[in-house]
């Protein structure tokens, strides 16, 4: 008996249409497949179309993005076939998302409770009092006193905010929740609170979570499934396991190198490790492999032709894919 | 200062290259260009002096007579010439304007940068005076003013009074504006880091605060100039301008004076009109375009292409 | 004790008095006041980091705004290499002032895309500090010096950015420019508040290395700002946890980190998100958000949060006491 994916990206690509008619390929063959109750991550630098693949996927592209190619399958339905109106109906019922920026995303001038009531009476048709009742269970859910329902934004700490907006992003209970940079900006102690809270949730809802962050800690702290993006690709794919504690890709062993981790080693004397240069700017793409010109291992035909995912051989039925020509040579020679 | 005048050129071709693209910009430079032109090279415009009386063969004055070869926008009530006096008005009407404003425009940029910055008692202080002057109706204040500064036997021009009255009342609005946006830019952190350096105000406001605020001074006095153009049209309407050196709101009075609207002599309070209405419109539009491109442009999308950045990658990448 | 630290602070206080209403000014009504920074003491020796960590709210920003004078301190001393800093331009005999320590001391912000004038040149920029104190005798030398500090800063060459405005940088770079201009002075104490909060993975390790290359080759102090431990443990050689203005544990790096005594300290360890899936562990989360240094609790100020909080810790204001290896820790639990 294998498990369905909920959420099944197949190949999909989007184009934004910049000034003077340049055409920038924010994705490009983007592919993975999140399971029901599990969390995949969505890492990589500013600019490398982590956010782009959110949108793409709840169809909240701005007018200048167009998705030219690929399929979104959600519980087998391509979300791209539906109408405007289909999808509305799809989005905050099935799957919704919190963003980074709390503040900005909540209503000044209106109480939580009130907001979350007015996510929930958008979606249900559930009268007043039911939706009431409601506000205050998903109050409780996120840890907030059911007294706080009658604040401002601005009277709520920035983890409480980030709380409240889970609470209603949780409002018609989906089965997938996007979560946009949700700690980015909180303290570590109380990203730490908003983490647990999401892995409870989980638990309890059984909800899928596609988590994009730029942050390698978080990810390997609550993730079971990663996809590292670079320049609007997939540069690895695979089980979180397997791709920090075998990453193929140059870029993810570099990443990960960079990334200071108090578990490897105390010491200041040595410096941590780098990428040269800056991400590619989506409008000018290097030819052959995006990562190329700032690869430490490039090759001759890393410039000229742009590598395919190479599922690498694993136990089990974990899964790890890998964007390199390095990885295909040994294949050759394996072979 | 080699690269300094490079830098200012390419930052003045950057500007132009944005500019040419803005269709009611390029409008409203080419109406305001025009009037400034036409001031300038009035005698050169103009087949007769504003004053000079049209004869006919028997030597009488040629009176309200519509447009012809001869006047080209027909005359007045004396048969003196309206497009001469048009164009020679523009001059008054212009320099009334554009003087009121540059005042306006100094006083308003001097106490809004100096209530913003320094806040507290002196912050204040300004803005008390400026409530005052706003809550004043112009209008009554300015007639009142002009009027009674006419009656002291200043030994000065009339229209230098309207400079004055005009300059030292409208600067309220501009304070306010400019007060606004220096408190935003003072709690910036590149302020902070000038103060933490060791900068003194006067280096802080010149360096940090002024270029920022700079571009809304520029759009604002442009406003301003159209505000005082229309009341110094106003003023002189009621009769309070300089009847020697008639502008446009002075021929509209005398338009109205001498009936020409009774006699249907349409070409003597027409064109005036048309004229404020050319240079207003054009001030207002290149006002509200030079507002909008000269804002500090403090984030771009990593989507927008943006060709210097791509050269230093570039070269990075080498 | 050969040379005096080049930075010195004893018993620093700084408080804000909140403000009142007038009913409250009528009925004479002691105001009350913020602790933002309260009893602080430390010393930083030539060419070391010090790192002052905490959560937002812990004080720790309010210390370095104190340093550089931008907010006076309400009692304590602070010494610039063993000479006592005038607390506002009053020309004391044997103080240092405050134009002096400023040529001497210099500040990094956290955000890079705040703390650059968007209307001025990156020459502007790096110059402005050597105009200010009238450091360069002409232009020649200034633009030999504005050059010599970008390069230092790894912005190669430096012609290609003299006439750029931070706009047209990206995020990395106009960190190195903010830290160019704060090098030009060459001052003898850097303090960075958050240098590479704002910044991505790869370019926080190239920010971190150019600091410490600049600390080795200058031997250069610098007071590091930060709410993450995991930045910490490459970089400081001392370490200062805060906890409501007060410094809870303060020790060498290494020390610190392996053995925490504060209760404080081992929850914000434990929750630093390791880059590795296999390492999950436990994470000590604490409830709630530091509290407004406003009504400070009685006894330990730590103790209403503090998982192993005694009935003693309610009595007791626990100073810092020695627990060897010249580690200090305010906590009845730490040997």
């Amino acid at each position: 008996m294998t498990v369905q994916p909920l959420l099944s990206v197949r190949h999909l690509t989007t184009e934004f249409q910049l000034a003077g008619k340049q055409i920038a390929r924010a994705l490009e063959d983007v592919s993975f497949d999140v399971m029901p109750g599990k969390t995949i991550g969505l890492v990589g630098e500013s600019g490398c179309g982590k956010t782009t693949t959110l949108m793409s996927i709840m169809r909240l592209l701005p007018a200048s993005g167009r998705i030219t190619s690929g399929n979104v399958y959600f519980n087998g339905i391509d979300l791209l076939t539906l109408s405007e109106h289909e999808m509305r109906a799809h989005r905050w019922k099935e799957m919704s998302i919190i963003f980074q920026g709390a503040m900005n995303a909540l209503n000044p001038v209106m109480k939580i409770g009130d907001q979350i009531r007015e996510a929930i009476l958008l979606h249900n048709l559930m009268p007043r009092n039911a939706a009431e009742q409601r506000v205050g269970e998903l109050l409780e859910l996120v840890g907030i006193p059911r007294l706080r329902r009658d604040l401002y934004p601005h009277q709520y700490s920035g983890g409480m905010r980030q709380r409240a907006m889970i609470a209603m992003a949780l409002a018609c209970s989906p089965d997938l929740l996007f979560a946009d940079e949700p700690t980015t900006a909180l303290d570590v102690m109380i990203q730490a609170q908003v983490l647990e809270l999401l892995k409870e949730i989980q638990k309890k809802l059984g909800l899928a979570i596609v988590l994009v962050t730029h942050d390698l800690g978080v990810v390997a702290e609550m993730c079971d499934d990663v996809v590292v993006m670079y320049g609007g690709k997939v540069a690895e794919y695979g089980s979180a396991e397997l791709v920090y504690n075998q990453p193929q890709h140059p870029y993810t062993q570099r990443l990960l190198e960079a990334f200071p981790d108090l578990s490897r080693s105390i010491d200041s004397s040595t410096d941590l490790a780098t990428i040269p240069g800056t991400p590619p700017r989506l409008n000018a793409l290097p030819p052959g492999c995006r990562f190329s010109p700032r690869c430490h291992k490039s090759m001759e035909i890393c410039t000229q032709i742009a590598p395919d995912l190479i599922a690498q051989n694993t136990a089990g039925n974990a899964q790890h894919l890998a964007a390199c020509h390095l990885l295909n040579k040994l294949e050759i020679k394996n072979s | 200062m080699n690269e300094n005048w490079a830098l200012f050129k390419r930052n003045l071709f950057e500007f132009w290259k944005a500019f040419r693209r803005n269709k009611l910009g390029l409008l409203g430079g080419f109406l305001v260009l025009t009037a400034i032109l036409a001031a300038t090279f009035a005698p050169l415009l103009t087949p007769y002096a504003p004053t000079e009386v049209i004869r006919d063969v028997n030597g009488r004055g040629l009176t309200f007579a519509p447009p012809s070869v001869h006047a080209p926008l027909g005359t007045d009530d004396a048969g003196r010439d309206i497009w001469s006096q048009l164009i020679y008005g523009a001059r008054v009407s212009l320099a009334v304007g554009f003087l009121a404003g540059f005042i306006a425009m100094f006083i308003g940029s001097l106490f809004g940068i100096l209530a913003g910055y320094f806040g507290g008692r002196i912050d204040n202080l300004l803005m008390r005076v400026t409530d005052v002057l706003l809550v004043i109706p112009d209008l009554p204040l300015m007639l009142v003013l002009v009027a009674t500064l006419r009656q002291m036997d200043l030994h000065v021009s009339p229209l230098v009074v309207l400079v004055f009255v005009i300059g030292l009342l409208y600067w309220t609005s501009t304070a306010r504006l400019i007060r606004s946006q220096v408190l935003t830019i003072k709690e910036r952190q590149y302020v902070a880091r000038s103060r933490a350096i060791g900068a003194g105000h006067v280096h802080i406001i010149r360096k940090h605060i002024l270029p920022q605020i700079m571009p809304l001074i520029v759009a604002n006095t442009v406003l301003i100039i159209s505000t005082a153009i229309l009341i110094e049209s106003g003023l002189a309407f009621l009769g309070l301008g300089d009847p020697t050196q008639p502008s446009w709101g002075a021929m509209l009075n005398f338009a109205f004076d001498r009936s020409a609207v009774t006699n249907g002599a349409w070409w003597f309070y027409l064109p005036p009109g048309f004229a404020i209405v050319w240079v207003t419109l054009g001030c207002v539009l290149l006002g509200n375009v030079l507002e909008d491109m000269l804002n500090p442009r403090l984030t771009a999308h990593h989507l927008e292409s943006n060709q210097n950045m791509i050269a230093i990658q570039k070269r990075e990448g080498e | 004790m050969s040379a005096k630290p080049v930075l010195e602070v004893r018993n620093l206080f700084k408080h804000f008095p909140m403000r009142q209403s007038m009913l409250d000014m009528l009925r004479r009504r002691q105001a009350e006041v913020v602790c933002a920074v309260d009893g602080v003491s430390f010393s930083l020796e030539k060419g070391e980091v010090l790192a002052l960590v905490g959560e937002s709210g812990c004080g720790k920003t309010t210390i370095v705004r104190t340093l550089i004078g931008l907010e006076e301190a309400t009692s304590g001393e602070i010494l610039f290499k063993g000479q006592e800093v005038e607390s506002q331009n009053q020309n004391e005999k044997n103080k240092i002032s405050l134009k002096q320590l400023r040529q001497r001391v210099q500040i990094v912000f956290q955000d890079p895309y705040e703390s650059l004038d968007p209307r001025a040149t990156i020459f502007d920029i790096v110059s402005e500090p050597l105009v200010v104190h009238g450091m360069a005798a002409n232009r020649d030398e200034l633009h030999a010096r504005v050059k010599m500090s970008l390069e230092e800063a790894g912005l190669r060459p430096a012609e290609d950015y003299l006439l750029r405005y931070p706009h047209e940088l990206s995020g990395g770079q106009r960190q190195r420019v903010v830290i160019a201009a704060a090098m030009v002075l060459e001052p003898e104490l850097l303090l960075a508040d958050e240098p590479v909060s704002m910044l991505d993975v790869s370019i926080r390790a190239e920010i971190l290395n150019l600091l410490n290359a600049l600390r080795r080759s200058r031997g250069i102090s610098i007071l590091f700002i930060t709410h993450d431990l995991g930045t910490v443990g490459h970089f400081a050689n001392h370490l200062a946890v805060m906890y409501l203005g007060r410094i809870v544990e303060i020790g060498p790096t290494a020390e610190v980190l392996k053995n925490p005594q504060h209760p404080y300290t081992r929850a914000l360890l434990s929750v630093v998100p390791v880059p590795n899936p296999k390492l999950r562990r436990k994470m000590i989360i604490l409830s709630g958000e530091t509290p407004n240094p406003i009504n400070l609790p009685n006894g330990c100020r730590f103790h209403p949060r503090c998982p192993l909080a005694m009935d003693e810790c309610k009595l007791n204001d626990q100073h810092l006491v020695d627990v060897g290896n010249k580690h200090q820790a305010a906590c009845l639990l730490a040997q």
